[in-house]
């Protein structure tokens, strides 16, 4: 569904993704994992477009997004849900989900996005900014399926959410994937979670893929330690 | 001084001290109201704002003479139409001046300062050069001039009643062209969160260009409907920038509201001190006012309160 | 060669003095009698054939608009004087520098018209706060420069002629008439916020305080560019002065005007008088929006006599039949003929003996009629008192007798 090769990107000088190579096929999920700086919101960052491609390429389908920008890259398919959220604070919680709307309201999307999270048509009038954590990753996630994607990328979805919600967020993911038909790409530090929601993960060390696994034969003392700092 | 009047004297000028504040608020909020789009959505400090009042207040001149050579009868109408006309224009300059200058400079606030006054000063020499360097008076139509007299006593000139309506009309239509509608929206998100609001499907370089754009037309609407209190000349629009920044400033730069509310007090302070006091010491006391009030609160009138993520 | 040059230089003087013979009636001077080594014995810019002078004015920023006007006056007065010949014979250039609005570079070009260029004279200036910035400059480097604006007054230099009036010129006579004709009591003051309106407005108050026996019952300023006179409208409603004496300029002048009418205060209930407005503001302000009120000033583009109706004439035919020339430019237009006149009585460019031969000087046929340079170097000069019309021309109602300048009135500082 989405294939990168060869991709090189960093910031102005530095390069920190160095010559990557992967795809993920359609519903999959592949975890990205490593320890801080070893370049994984870089790679997403550069896979959305909010860094520029230093070389290599970026297809989703068959199509190369590599040179389009970030608002193009979102109608191709992609959609992002950052690591902290991002949601807009100032802006209501239905003002949220509505900037990722183009074109018609149909209310069967929103029918669908409250199945899945009920608490967001609860709180529709509130603001975005007074959600408490994990309120606002659900409508991060919320408002990134509005933009009906091919690929869903996720950053660290479990950063700063209470131990007990970040099973729920695993299910959820999945659900969406058998929902959507989604191939999911997300970062993470917590291992569990990896081995709860995703199909596939690849360790990133300094920038370069170091350890590919399927999760039904992961080899997880392997990945632990090289996780461990 | 006031025990030589009747009690009749007193309540008409009351009443036309009420709407001289009024009228100097309408002004005022006309004036900030596309500068606060601009700066307080944008962060652009946009130091040619003043010359796009101008383009406006020239487009007036312009439809002015147009008709007053092509269609003289329709001499009572077309100022309506050049209100229309000057927000086009206005907008439009400020359309390819977005577009040539300022976005290479979203990320350097200090430079857009320089550039966007180095701009000021380059339309102000085209004005010069294309309108003259004297001041010119669009010829208005008669149902603008003139007073209308409630009782004997008692004088409301029209053309500040018209700025007054007009400037409800265009705060209603940025009110609701930002709350209630999905472009709106896009502007309100890419404020927060430019990032964010590309990796949402948002074009933010639209968004931009057709902010700062309505920006601009808004600021060339106030120029149209200032030609029905002063003149225009090339340097008109350095005269009211300084004012347009104390309200979006004193209002605090991200809220319309802060806005509206700076500009209403503004413009009582001054007008009521300058009854009791002198011209000058009116204004004295206005800036007195308001630079205590930032020194207490730097945020100004209105700030956001819900925390950022 | 040279014979061919001297009939060819002789053919073309005859015809401008058949061209010219409107222009006031002044000698033609042949350059042969006056050989350049005895007239310019400082280093000026004084050739066989020609004799360089300066103009500084704004022709850019925001005092353009005002200054124009002396800029077209005095570029008409020189083309004149070089089609009856010049000055002593040789023909005027003018090197015109451009002053932008802004005092420091009034005085760095002033230097460098002084200094570089060495110019016999330079027309220019404006405001005060310009004349304020080149006046150090004039008197260091001995040059000459002619003034055209009427001012506050209290200043009084060798190096300067001012060819506008002094305050007490413009005021004095202007109040005592409109205390008579309109049995005036009460004053009201208004004027923008800088020194000229103070000025003015200080010797207007000992003048109605001390000789006319009448009260101020209000004074005050308001910032250049203010256009929001509503509680001033209504103070003046409420304190119903007899005359509202009025020094507002600039941009504000239109905003004041059109806000007085708008709220009710015209003339056929209100006496206005004000020094600040000319033939020129009222393109700004609309003649519509003054009707009946009243202007101080020496000259009105409406005087009735033979040498203004020549000079309007000139003008327009020059600068369109559109434009108009106010108080300033009919002084502006002075300064290089009063200049010449000097140039001639001393048979010297030197600045030392144009000075020294100023005073005393008579413009018989100025338009404004005849005027005569005291030893001040300030011009005895009448008052007219003019009534707005819609037209925006004046209808002169009053003329006084010449005043004597007194830069330095006693008793009214």
């Amino acid at each position: 569904m989405i294939q990168i090769s060869n991709l090189a990107a960093g910031y102005n000088q530095s390069q920190v993704i160095h010559d990557m190579s992967f795809k993920a096929a359609p519903q999959e999920i592949l975890a990205v994992v490593g320890r801080n700086g070893m370049g994984k919101t870089t790679l997403l960052k550069t896979l959305m477009g909010i860094l520029p491609l230093k070389g290599g390429s970026i297809t989703v389908g068959d199509q190369d997004i590599s040179k389009l920008e970030t608002h193009q890259r979102v109608a191709s398919g992609l959609a992002f849900v950052p690591q902290g959220r991002m949601i807009f604070p100032n802006l209501t919680v239905m003002e949220n989900m509505m900037t990722a709307v183009k074109g018609r309201i149909e209310k069967s999307d929103f029918d669908e996005i409250y199945a899945l999270f009920p608490v967001l048509h609860e709180m529709k009038h509130r603001k975005g900014g007074n959600l408490s954590g994990g309120q606002q990753q659900q409508l991060a996630i919320a408002r990134a399926l509005l933009t009906k994607p091919k690929v869903l990328i996720l950053d660290e979805p479990t950063e700063g959410i209470q131990p007990s919600i970040i099973k729920d967020i695993a299910k959820v993911l999945r659900e969406i994937r058998k929902l959507r038909q989604l191939t999911i790409i997300v970062t993470e530090q917590v291992l569990s979670f990896v081995l709860d929601a995703c199909d596939r993960l690849m360790v990133i060390e300094r920038g370069r893929i170091i350890h590919e696994d399927t999760r039904d034969h992961v080899d997880a003392a392997r990945v632990k330690q090289l996780l461990a700092v | 001084m006031m025990l030589a009047y009747t009690t009749a004297e007193l309540t008409s000028i009351f009443t036309m001290q009420g709407f001289a504040g009024l009228s100097l608020f309408s002004v005022l909020l006309l004036m900030a109201l596309g500068l606060a789009i601009i700066f307080g959505q944008m962060g652009v400090i946009n130091m040619a704002h003043g010359e796009f009042m101008a383009a406006g207040a020239y487009t007036v001149y312009l439809c002015s003479t147009l008709t007053a050579k092509f269609a003289p009868a329709f001499q009572p109408y077309y100022f309506l139409f050049a209100i229309l006309a000057a927000f086009f224009v206005s907008g439009s300059l400020g359309l390819l001046v977005e577009w040539g200058l300022i976005r290479f400079l979203y990320k350097r606030p200090l430079d857009t300062l320089l550039a966007t006054w180095g701009l000021s000063l380059i339309m102000q020499q085209t004005f010069r050069s294309t309108f003259g360097a004297r001041e010119v008076t669009p010829t208005l139509p008669d149902w603008l001039m003139g007073s209308f007299k409630p009782t004997e006593t008692i004088d409301i000139p029209i053309n500040g009643v018209f700025v007054m309506g007009l400037t409800l009309f265009i705060t209603a239509a940025v009110m609701f062209f930002t709350f209630k509608t999905r472009a709106g929206l896009r502007m309100r998100a890419t404020v927060q969160n430019r990032m964010m609001s590309g990796a949402v499907g948002i074009n933010t370089k639209v968004v931009d260009r057709v902010t700062f754009a309505i920006g601009c037309g808004i600021a060339g609407v106030a120029g149209a409907a200032f030609t029905t209190i002063g003149s225009t000349g090339p340097d008109s629009g350095s005269r009211y920038i300084v004012d347009t920044f104390l309200v979006v400033v004193f209002g605090g730069a991200a809220s319309l509201l802060g806005t509206v509310a700076s500009a209403f007090g503004i413009a009582q302070t001054q007008s009521i001190s300058e009854f009791f006091l002198q011209g000058t010491m009116g204004k004295v006391a206005t800036l007195l006012a308001i630079v205590i009030i930032l020194m207490i609160r730097p945020q100004g009138l209105f700030a956001s309160k819900v925390r950022r993520a | 060669m040279k014979m061919f040059r001297t009939v060819i230089r002789f053919a073309t003087t005859s015809l401008c003095v058949l061209l010219i013979s409107g222009l006031p009636n002044i000698a033609v001077v042949a350059s042969e009698s006056f050989p350049t080594a005895k007239v310019n014995t400082t280093g000026l810019a004084v050739t066989d054939t020609e004799v360089t002078v300066g103009q500084l004015h704004s022709a850019t920023g925001t005092m353009a608009i005002s200054e124009t006007g002396s800029i077209q006056a005095e570029q008409l007065a020189i083309e004149q004087i070089n089609a009856m010949g010049g000055v002593l014979g040789r023909k005027i250039k003018i090197i015109v520098e451009d002053g932008a609005s802004d005092w420091p570079t009034f005085a760095e070009k002033a230097k460098k018209l002084l200094v570089n260029d060495k110019v016999a004279a330079v027309m220019g200036c404006w405001t005060s706060a310009s004349r304020k910035a080149v006046l150090p400059v004039f008197e260091k480097e001995n040059g000459m420069l002619y003034y055209p604006t009427f001012y506050e007054g209290l200043e009084q230099s060798k190096n300067v002629i001012y060819t506008g009036q002094e305050a007490t010129q413009q005021i004095i006579a202007g109040l005592d008439w409109i205390a008579k004709e309109k049995k005036a009591k009460t004053f009201y003051l208004i004027g923008s916020d800088y020194i000229w309106p103070r000025t003015s407005n200080k010797i207007a108050r000992k003048h109605i305080e001390n000789v006319l026996k009448g009260t101020v019952v209000g004074e005050e300023y308001y910032a250049l560019g203010h256009t929001q006179f509503g509680s001033l409208i209504n103070k003046i409603k409420l304190k119903k002065p007899d005359v509202i004496y009025a020094i507002v300029v600039g941009g504000s002048n239109v905003s004041f005007y059109k806000q007085l009418k708008a709220a009710g205060i015209t003339s056929d209930k209100q006496t206005l008088l004000t020094i600040s407005v000319t033939e020129d503001e009222v393109l700004g302000i609309g003649g519509e929006n003054l009707v009946g009120f009243y202007s101080a000033m020496k000259y009105f583009q409406s005087l009735d006599n033979e040498n203004n109706k020549k000079f309007v004439a000139a003008f327009k035919a020059k600068y369109g039949a559109k434009s108009v020339i106010g108080d300033v430019t009919q002084a502006a237009y002075l300064g290089p003929w009063l200049w010449k006149m000097a140039v001639e009585k001393a048979g010297s460019f030197d600045i030392d003996k144009v000075a020294a031969a100023s005073p005393g000087i008579e413009f018989k046929d100025a338009p404004e009629g005849y005027v005569k340079l005291h030893p001040n170097h300030h011009l005895w000069s009448k008052l007219r008192i003019g009534q707005w019309s819609a037209d925006g021309q004046a209808k002169v109602l009053y003329e006084s007798g010449l005043i004597e300048p007194d830069p330095f009135p006693k008793g009214y500082q």
